[in-house]
């Protein structure tokens, strides 16, 4: 996964379970490093008639920190998960409805708000949601000797100058969410931006290995498949 | 009928105006509500100010307390920064429990202001009495862009933060206020300004009023100090780089002006 | 209820399909045809001027219509469906059925025969009196009425009497799309039970029983039947063979050899699947 990114950029080896909730219409955990976030998605499922939106449906989160207790920052990464869902998935596509988010962080050694993109994307295909693009967050820091690093422990986030966390989608490679906290300059900040591109391209390749793997898995599906006949294959993409 | 088209076919409403390059308030596409700063707005407090971004009012206060510093900081005070939304600045917010949109500005109020000042100078008698600052800011009309209001009102308070005199008693070792000694301006290392702008369809609309945020597809805050370096940056919008760049662009002249004001209304008081 | 067993190495019951999966598996926001003259269905969506994928699935062509199928599929509901479900709520004048799919389906009042088998206009001392035809908690069977077109919320009708609330009895929930299609659903087999196959997923198993005449007691032989028939079901369905009702009475006699409670072995579950399977293809239902 690592072979194409440029020398100066290590990040830790990324692992993701899917389907491994079994009441949730989709669920996936991902694991980067010391870090492990789980996510689990209900829906469209039924809502509250005071709640529900006649256009589009409406994206319910909860997040509980690895902790147990409930601090400030769970309501933060509650309006970060809700913000992307709603820029990916296709709303519209079931009006009156409720789409239920819940996150769960398992541990925490840094570039948690990355991981947690990263579980919800993974989630949010697992549960076969319509959505525009796929997306992948990336976590970079900035140290004190102006150098960038990419996935940074918990211990290297304290020490770094910045901390940024990007999330890119994938069909026009825009970023669509970003948090960045510390001192850095504007140049800087367009650098990181850049650089961190690399980053998400991989991710992606890992969703597809992901998915993959699933769909040979899973015995339902190569029931829908019907068999395929070459000579009757699509145009390829580009 | 206008009105009945505004609450029928909001984004309609909005895209008709942009056809034009004008926004339905009257302002051009790049432009701004008129802001205004009033500092000691609130004169029980060390510091205060009152930030007006077109009909959005935002108060900011700053009370200090004594209390015993941490183990691992004995001689560092406290900075408590915590945003309220109350019911009465909007009918979108319900009484009772915090609205979740307050805590999250708390929590980006809070990073904004980690590293402002040298805690150490909050302290009072070293390893056991340092002086905690609660920042309250509380938004008295939520006409939209709270976030950029409060920031620049927390500002202009911590910018005008006198802290009293204190004396120890000599018998009990308690710290009391010496109203007649001399005050000690909070120092800041920097100055954070936020500026935020909406996207809808393909244009970023600078400053956006409560219609206008309601039916944002994202929005861009950028957080930038009086040494033009970017202390935070909150986006939740789908941005191609060039337009990251020229936003950026456009938040270091805003912030700039904003700067100017701020530090002119600081001067006179 | 779940057995905890060491992990072992699953085998594939049905005939591989030997092909290639990997050209046509695609994620949200592929582009899968440039070529506008296809038709676009669940899964896929026009973006600019290509028709890219919104699931992450295989692409699924007939003819000219392109869809991708994705991994988890809630149960999507077609008119003249047999659905089992369990009551949710009782509202004015209609109840809510669970039936597995995304929103609770509808059984309106006026849908109902009542006791009696006469259809009439409802009273209000029917509508009052609603909670004693069905109250929360019961499993009903019914079949589908219509669909919404914007929610997909099922409406549900009971407009016959083979239609109704169901004994005592066990529910089992497989994957909706492992019911194969038929005329019939209700299956009044052999050994002293009846199954009725859900096209929603839901198999209800439990004894005889008509419209009119009461429920006999259970006896010990009639639990064991039902319990057999209920983890063969769950075997077939675990390794994804289709269900229907000569497939599970083969399993069923397949199942003789071993005691009931074997059956939850993943050993055994997996022999009785694949026997199955290949004495029903030799049979070529």
């Amino acid at each position: 996964m690592l072979g194409t990114l440029e020398n100066s950029i290590r990040v830790r080896p990324i692992s993701s379970e899917l389907s491994i909730l079994g009441n949730c219409d989709g669920s996936a955990r991902v694991k980067q490093g010391n870090s492990s976030v789980m996510v689990g998605i209900w829906g469209p499922v039924e809502v509250k008639q005071s709640k529900e939106d006649p256009e589009k449906c409406v994206i319910e989160t909860t997040v509980k920190g690895a902790t147990g207790q409930g601090s400030p920052l769970d309501k933060m990464y509650e309006e970060a998960v809700r913000q992307t869902c709603e820029q990916v998935v296709i709303t519209s596509a079931h009006p009156r409805t409720c789409i239920q988010v819940i996150v769960q962080v398992e541990s925490e050694d840094g570039a948690i708000l990355a991981v947690m993109k990263n579980a919800l994307c993974l989630a949010l295909m697992d549960a076969g949601l319509p959505m525009r693009s796929m997306f992948a967050g990336v976590s970079c820091a900035q140290q004190e000797n102006e150098e960038l690093m990419w996935d940074p422990t918990a211990e290297e986030e304290e020490e770094s100058t910045a901390q940024y966390t990007f999330v890119y989608e994938n069909s026009r490679n825009n970023v669509i969410y970003v948090h960045c906290t510390g001192e850095s300059t504007v140049e800087q900040y367009m650098l990181a931006l850049q650089k961190s591109r690399q980053v998400a391209t991989e991710v992606f390749g890992f969703y597809r290995e992901s998915f993959e793997k699933l769909l040979r898995k899973d015995v339902k599906f190569q029931m829908l498949l019907p068999p395929i006949i070459k000579g009757e294959i699509l145009e390829e993409p580009e | 009928m206008a009105d009945d088209f505004k609450i029928a076919q909001p984004k309609q409403y909005q895209r008709l105006f942009l056809k034009d390059e004008i926004r339905p308030d009257g302002r051009a596409l790049t432009g701004c509500r008129e802001v205004k700063i009033h500092v000691n707005a609130v004169s029980s407090a060390l510091g205060s100010a009152m930030v007006c971004y077109g009909n959005t009012r935002v108060i900011a206060g700053i009370k200090g307390r004594f209390a015993e510093p941490t183990i691992n900081n004995p001689n560092s005070g406290y900075l408590i920064p915590n945003m309220i939304l109350p019911m009465t600045c909007n009918t979108k917010y319900r009484p009772g429990y915090p609205d979740d949109a307050g805590v999250a500005m708390s929590n980006k109020l809070n990073t904004l202001i980690t590293d402002i000042t040298d805690l150490m100078e909050l302290c009072v008698v070293p390893g056991k009495v340092v002086w905690s600052l609660n920042l309250d800011v509380v938004c008295i009309n939520d006409d939209g862009n709270v976030l950029d209001a409060a920031v620049l009102a927390l500002s202009a308070a911590l910018n005008n933060t006198w802290l009293p005199a204190t004396r120890v008693m000599e018998e009990t070792g308690r710290v009391l206020v010496d109203p007649e000694g001399e005050r000690s301006r909070l120092e800041l290392k920097f100055i954070p300004i936020a500026v935020t702008l909406s996207v809808f369809d393909d244009k970023t609309l600078p400053d956006p009023s409560e219609d206008e945020e309601n039916i944002q597809s994202g929005s861009v805050t950028c957080c930038i100090d009086d040494q033009s370096k970017i202390r935070a940056m909150w986006s939740s919008a789908n941005l191609s780089d060039d337009v990251i760049s020229a936003a950026l662009v456009y938040v270091q002249k805003r912030a700039s002006v904003l700067l100017s004001v701020l530090r002119k209304v600081s001067k006179t008081s | 209820m779940d057995i905890v067993r060491a992990p072992y190495k699953r085998t594939r019951v049905i005939a591989s399909q030997g092909e290639d999966l990997e050209q046509h598996i695609v994620t949200p926001g592929d582009v899968i045809t440039q070529n506008l003259d296809f038709m676009k269905s669940h899964g896929t969506a026009l973006s600019h001027d290509h028709i890219c994928a919104t699931v992450a699935g295989a692409v699924y062509k007939v003819d000219k219509l392109v869809s991708v199928k994705g991994v988890n599929n809630r149960y999507r509901g077609e008119i003249g469906d047999v659905v089992v479900g369990r009551i949710t709520e009782v509202q004015q004048k209609k109840w809510k059925v669970d039936a597995g799919s995304r929103l609770d389906s509808q059984l309106q009042l006026t849908s109902v025969y009542l006791p009696g088998n006469i259809s009439r206009r409802k009273t209000l001392n029917d509508e009052l009196m609603m909670r004693e035809y069905f109250t929360e908690g019961d499993l009903v069977v019914a079949e589908v009425a219509d669909v919404g077109n914007v929610d997909g919320m099922l409406k549900l009708h009971m407009r016959s009497n083979k239609y109704g609330k169901l004994p005592e009895g066990v529910l089992i929930k497989v994957p909706s799309v492992l019911i194969k299609r038929s005329k019939l659903h209700f299956h009044r087999l052999p050994c002293n039970a009846t199954v009725i196959l859900g096209n929603n997923g839901f198999v209800w198993v439990g004894p005889h029983f008509s419209p009119d005449q009461p429920i006999e007691p259970f006896t010990l032989n009639s639990r064991e039947t039902i319990a057999r028939l209920c983890n063969v079901i769950k075997a077939l369905a675990a390794y994804g063979v289709q269900l229907f009702d000569t497939i599970i009475l083969t399993a069923y006699d397949i199942s003789m050899k071993y005691k009931v409670k074997e059956l939850l072995n993943a050993e055994v579950m997996e022999h009785v699947a694949q026997e199955s399977y290949e004495h029903s293809l030799h049979q070529n239902l």
